[in-house]
């Protein structure tokens, strides 16, 4: 971060003399997000396609049927009593790393879902799995959205809290 | 939010059982509060903020809103733990400053329940998530 470009080459020179370095240019790539501008329009992009495409693929949904919300508003999970034999072999804390990390960088629109179901990390039932798998169908139809900053919009910060 | 995006988010179940909405929303502006002061700092030592700005936080809850500002004690709100009133101190001092924002614009919403379909991407839009 450095408005003033000769001082910012001087940096650069002085830290190549010290470490072994190389200039990769403009960021385009980092920790599985993409990122791109428009510098016309002063936009700044974040998107994770490739990497959510990956996950979709890991957890063999590439081909999945899109749908439109993450969470079913109705669905009501329950916690699970009995123990399923069937759930051993699913993937369950695989999927919720997974798509955790998603949340982490760039999909805020997954965090409730994926603290719902969460909750039923350590004995899910098969109700728990489609409302996973739900998500990632979810995920089927948005695999474009990216998170975008832009310079011409405000610059504070502002924060928003709500409770359910 | 920040310029047009989201720049920290958090969705949390809630620690402990409230008596009322108001106390739910004012035991959330507790975190938002803590989040917004380390995103505070953190932009002055980035240099980004020139000078000290009491941060804007919106808040859905009118009753919440009050809590922050005005350290009244009554019979309704006198059982509130009292690490809650972390939030009006804050404000006190002047770090941190509470808006209403009405419901439909309360792009947190999204984090808080599972929405209809048109509301789901109407608030992720506001959260600077798009197809460019």
């Amino acid at each position: 971060m450095c408005n003033n470009k000769d001082k910012l080459l001087q940096v650069k020179e002085e830290l190549s003399r010290k470490f072994e370095m190389k200039d990769h240019g403009d960021l385009h790539f980092f920790l599985n997000m993409e990122v791109e501008r428009d510098r016309a329009q002063r936009l700044l992009y974040i998107n994770q396609i490739g990497y959510l495409k990956e996950i979709l693929k890991c957890f063999r949904m590439e081909d999945c049927k899109p749908i439109g919300v993450p969470l079913d508003p109705k669905t009501k999970l329950k916690k699970n009593v009995n123990k399923d034999d069937e759930m051993v072999k699913v993937p369950y804390q695989q999927a919720m790393g997974s798509l955790m990390y998603a949340m982490l960088c760039t999909r805020s629109d997954l965090a409730y879902p994926i603290s719902v179901v969460s909750q039923h990390m350590a004995n899910p039932s098969l109700e728990h799995w489609i409302a996973v798998k739900h998500i990632f169908r979810y995920l089927q139809g948005t695999l474009q959205f990216k998170l975008c900053f832009g310079g011409l919009s405000p610059q504070d910060v502002v924060g928003y809290c709500d409770a359910d | 939010m920040m310029g047009g995006g989201a720049t920290s988010w958090n969705s949390k179940r809630q620690p402990t059982i409230v008596l009322s909405t108001t106390a739910a929303e004012y035991m959330a502006s507790t975190q938002a509060t803590k989040e917004t002061i380390w995103m505070t700092k953190f932009m002055k030592e980035l240099r980004y903020m020139k000078e000290k700005k009491a941060m804007v936080i919106r808040c859905d809850n009118q009753g919440a809103i009050s809590l922050t500002k005005n350290p009244t004690q009554h019979a309704r709100t006198k059982h509130i733990d009292v690490q809650h009133h972390f939030v009006r101190e804050r404000v006190e001092n002047g770090e941190a400053m509470f808006e209403y924002c009405l419901t439909e614009e309360m792009v947190a919403d999204v984090l808080t329940k599972a929405l209809s379909k048109e509301r789901h991407y109407k608030l992720i839009t506001m959260f600077g998530l798009e197809t460019s």
